[in-house]
């Protein structure tokens, strides 16, 4: 390709993000008409592993009844999109705009049947709620919500950056190795207590100081070393002789 | 007396005085945390005055004592003889022997042995299995995939009868050792006591369809009869009889085939 | 009067005892302060804690609690925590004091290892320490269990499991203990005895032995400092207590300051104990790290005859530690026997000097930091991104070619160390050695 054709290219590839970035998208819920720019986003990022039709590949599974709740959580976590298949499906800083993420959303949920977003009011029994996590959540995330490794390949993460939404809908979707939470054991009530307990958990229940990186017994085996026995040798040296 | 005046005494005493007044604020004031660094704070200067006493004031030069000859080195009860030595050490050890062995008995009337619950649960033909609310659970409560910790119905409180009530998604079932004949509406349950040293297994992996205990990571295959396949637990998680009722509610067939919980010398096996 | 006299002329005597100037004899002096703060701190503690299993509903300060089943023993500690005043600032200095004090006597412990002060005379004195460590290790263990919260809960479970692997006695051992199959309602109630009456008692007891032996033993000095035949030093009064008090209340400065400052044990987010539920990652405090690190990566040893077992936890639990503390109390003797040196010592070696002794207290203490490394295998794993799995495995090459390798280097170091600077003081041995 020569130089300016591919700098031409380059051109018209970036305008054409530009304009997706800049357009607002309309994704009003209930707007029963087509998608167009979820699923353009779709067929450009989504299909290559998920399918056309969202019937899946051998490269991705199929999406058609995991609902907008799971389409939400994978896109708002930024686990999806991941460039490989192979590729670690981990946290980290979402790759769309909230409005481009309302539009994929959408479309994911128009391709079948399965659970909408949640709507998690902010009314949960952070008491009731803190009951339920060490009952059903704690084992893997902790009861600080730090996380931890698990077996085969499989790491709890931290619960500390989830939004109320995204832990409401891990409740229903079980992302990855996580079991789901069907209504006979977190019915709404109680999904709203825990959705309340983490969110308590995330803005402070700390007392008595810096909690460190809230992983228990490690820290307090750093700091106990490394803050107290540490500066109770210098103080000796500093009190006694030297050498 | 030798040494400095009597300004040391001071130093300490006004410290003192200083750390009891801290902490009496901090109980008045209950502002714990800044009471804390007022009273570190407080006590951190006179420490420091002190060193700097201590330096401004060295010793006059090393000071020496002689030791004792190196023969007898004063044991408290320093007899130089061995005979002596090996009367009165064998008479310790006597002794200790005794006071040990009247202490025994005491001591054994304190024990509360456990070996007999550890070998049954509440458990019985017909009881179902209730949720943390004491609910009893029907066969379609659970979504293929989602997992519960049940308990026997009336028996909420008997730790060693928990179990892990997986249900498996449709195309899987349980092979040796396990029993799929225990299994209803694709029901597995399993006791959530750990056989290595009894913390709850309720770290239950979806997909990979692997139970993991939060203290060892002792790890379980639940398709295989939650067979140890990693880590230190030797021995794999007792299953638990599952049917249905008439009414649609899940019950036990009967208790566990083997002792649940961690291991121990005489435990039937 | 005569009486006064009497004293005074006593105290004087005493007063005229030398302590050596050098910092490291202050190590046992930092265990012996924090000794004095935990006593300073429980007694307070005690006032508010409630020593019972019995269940309870909560309704006090803090609110995310409100209407929680509980034992009253995690009631009462959620109460001091919250509703009495700086009862939680005493509460984090007593844990962080606990930790400190242990680490000190590790630290005493380890310069007396090194520097051969273990010799004849001081062999008695040398297992009375080591006892020390252990009863300490012990009530370390039962005063975290006291909250009766989830995390000390688990913690308790896994004492109950290790006592119960003990052939033939195992479950008469865990019934005394935890008064009844775990989780029993008595077994605070038993700790909180045994936490601050018997084992207290059985420390001073020692405590006092050691310094009594310490006192008339005199101390051992380094060859650089004086002769074998005295100790050359400052006196007790006023000179050493100066010392000693201007590290009380450093130590006390910086423990407060640490409980003040950082939050340890948060016993209200662990929330009450409860049979079915659990929390990671979990693990005992840093100096039971060892044996909870063995449980986690060492293979599933069991071992079954007829009709009796004896349970894989025994040997990360039993026998790991008995092997650990058991060589730690041999070695004096096996030391005599290897170099059939049988001499009284009062002037301490440098670890140089002798590279063997050097080598094996490195590969010890290799071997424990390891364990105690893999006691956080599992958080570790999540910050690295690996399964408990690769962890386990990975743990157990390092817990096999970590000891030997540094314990090969410590020795060639110490070797050619001693090669480039001979002992400094030839002298002072010889003297020593001619007497």
């Amino acid at each position: 390709m020569p130089r300016g054709l591919r700098l031409a290219f380059c051109v018209v590839v970036a305008a054409g993000l530009a304009w997706f970035h800049e357009r607002p998208v309309s994704a009003q819920p209930g707007d029963p008409g087509r998608h167009p720019a979820g699923e353009h986003l779709y067929r450009r990022d989504c299909a290559s592993c998920h399918g056309p039709a969202g019937e899946g590949t051998y490269r991705g599974v199929p999406l058609t009844d995991v609902g907008e709740a799971s389409a939400h959580f994978y896109l708002s976590t930024g686990r999806m999109p991941i460039d490989d298949p192979y590729d670690e499906i981990r946290r980290r800083d979402p790759a769309y705009g909230e409005a481009e993420i309302g539009a994929l959303v959408e479309f994911v949920g128009s391709l079948g049947s399965g659970p909408p977003v949640p709507d998690v009011a902010d009314d949960g029994d952070v008491a009731a709620g803190g009951s339920l996590y060490r009952l059903h959540c704690a084992q893997c995330h902790g009861s600080t919500g730090v996380g931890v490794a698990l077996a085969a390949g499989v790491t709890a993460p931290s619960v500390l950056h989830s939004t109320p939404t995204q832990v409401a809908e891990a409740l229903i979707v079980g992302p990855g190795a996580m079991p789901v939470f069907t209504p006979a054991v977190l019915g709404d009530d109680e999904t709203r207590a825990v959705v309340a307990y983490v969110d308590a958990l995330q803005s402070g229940l700390d007392r008595g100081g810096h909690a460190m990186a809230r992983s228990g017994r490690m820290d307090e085996t750093l700091a106990a070393w490394g803050v107290g026995v540490l500066v109770m040798l210098v103080l000796a040296r500093t009190i006694a002789r030297r050498r | 007396m030798t040494g400095p005046s009597n300004r040391w005494w001071w130093t300490i005493v006004a410290a003192g005085m200083a750390i009891v007044a801290s902490g009496a604020a901090a109980l008045l004031v209950g502002w714990w945390s800044a009471a804390g660094t007022v009273a570190a704070g407080t006590s951190g200067a006179a420490a420091a005055a002190l060193v700097g006493v201590l330096r401004a004031r060295q010793p006059p030069g090393p000071q020496s004592e002689e030791r004792r000859p190196s023969g007898h080195l004063g044991y408290p009860c320093a007899c130089a003889e061995p005979s002596r030595r090996r009367l009165l050490c064998g008479g310790a050890v006597a002794a200790a022997l005794v006071a040990g062995a009247a202490a025994a008995v005491p001591l054994w009337s304190a024990t509360k042995r456990g070996e007999a619950r550890l070998r049954a649960t509440s458990w019985r033909t017909g009881t179902r299995l209730v949720d943390d609310r004491n609910a009893p659970i029907r066969s379609d409560d659970l979504e293929p995939g989602a997992f519960s910790t049940a308990w026997p119905e009336g028996h909420g409180d008997d730790g060693n009868a928990q179990v892990v009530l997986i249900r498996l998604p449709p195309d899987r079932t349980v092979s040796g050792p396990g029993r799929p004949e225990w299994l209803a509406a694709g029901h597995v349950a399993y006791s959530k006591v750990c056989t290595h040293m009894g913390c709850p297994v309720g770290l239950y992996q979806a997909r990979t369809e692997l139970l993991v205990c939060p203290c060892h990571q002792a790890t379980f295959d639940v398709l295989r009869g939650a067979k140890p396949i990693h880590g230190p637990a030797h021995r794999a998680l007792p299953q638990l009889p599952l049917a249905i009722d008439g009414d649609g509610y899940l019950i036990a067939t009967g208790d566990f085939p083997e002792p649940v919980g961690p291991g121990y010398w005489s435990r039937p096996s | 009067m005569k009486l006064v006299a009497r004293t005074r002329r006593a105290v004087d005597k005493a007063g005229k005892k030398i302590f050596p100037d050098h910092w490291s004899f202050l190590l046992g002096e930092i265990a012996m302060v924090s000794l004095f703060i935990l006593f300073a701190t429980g007694i307070v503690l005690a006032f508010f804690y409630d020593a019972s299993g019995e269940r309870t509903t909560y309704h006090g300060a803090y609110e995310p609690m409100h209407g929680v089943d509980m034992s009253r023993a995690y009631q009462s500690v959620l109460r001091l925590s919250f509703d009495v005043p700086a009862g939680l600032l005493l509460r984090q200095v007593h844990h962080w004091t606990a930790l400190v004090f242990v680490g000190a006597i590790v630290v005493h412990a380890v310069r007396i290892f090194f520097t051969g002060a273990y010799r004849r005379p001081r062999r008695l004195n040398y297992l009375i320490g080591l006892t020390l460590l252990v009863v300490s290790i012990s009530n370390g263990f039962l005063g975290v269990a006291l909250p009766d919260d989830l995390l000390s809960g688990t913690g308790a479970q896994i004492g109950y499991a290790i006592a119960l692997s003990v052939p033939v006695l195992g479950a008469g051992i865990a019934g005394v203990l935890f008064g009844g199959e775990f989780p029993s309602e008595e077994m605070v109630h038993r700790f909180w005895l045994i936490h601050v009456f018997a084992i207290p008692m059985l420390i001073v007891a020692l405590f006092s032995l050691h310094m009594l032996l310490v006192w008339r033993q005199t101390h051992t000095q380094y060859p650089t400092d004086g002769p074998a035949d005295e100790v050359v030093g400052s006196r007790l009064l006023p000179h050493h207590a100066i010392k000693t008090a201007a590290l009380l209340l450093s130590m006390a400065a910086v423990l407060v300051g640490m409980g003040a400052l950082l939050q340890i044990n948060p016993v209200w987010e662990h929330g009450p104990f409860e049979a079915a539920a659990a929390t990671v990652p979990a693990g005992p405090d840093w100096y039971l790290m060892f044996v909870e690190g063995g449980l986690r990566i060492l293979p599933a040893l069991h071992l079954e005859l007829g009709p009796v077992e004896v349970p894989s936890p025994f040997v990360a639990g039993i026998v790991v530690p008995a092997l650990v503390f058991g060589t730690l109390a041999a070695w004096p003797f096996v030391e005599e026997r290897l170099t059939g040196d049988r001499g009284v010592h009062h002037l301490l070696e440098r670890p140089r000097d002798r590279p063997g002794r050097t080598a094996f207290g490195v590969a010890g203490l290799s071997f424990l930091a390891v364990l105690t490394l893999a006691a956080n295998h599992d958080y570790l794993g999540g910050v690295l991104g690996v399964d408990v799995m690769t962890m386990t495995v990975a743990f157990r090459i390092v817990l096999l070619v970590a000891p030997a390798l540094l314990g090969v280097v410590a020795w060639r170091v110490a070797r050619d160390l001693a090669e480039a600077d001979p002992a400094p003081d030839r002298q002072g041995v010889g003297h020593e050695e001619a007497r």
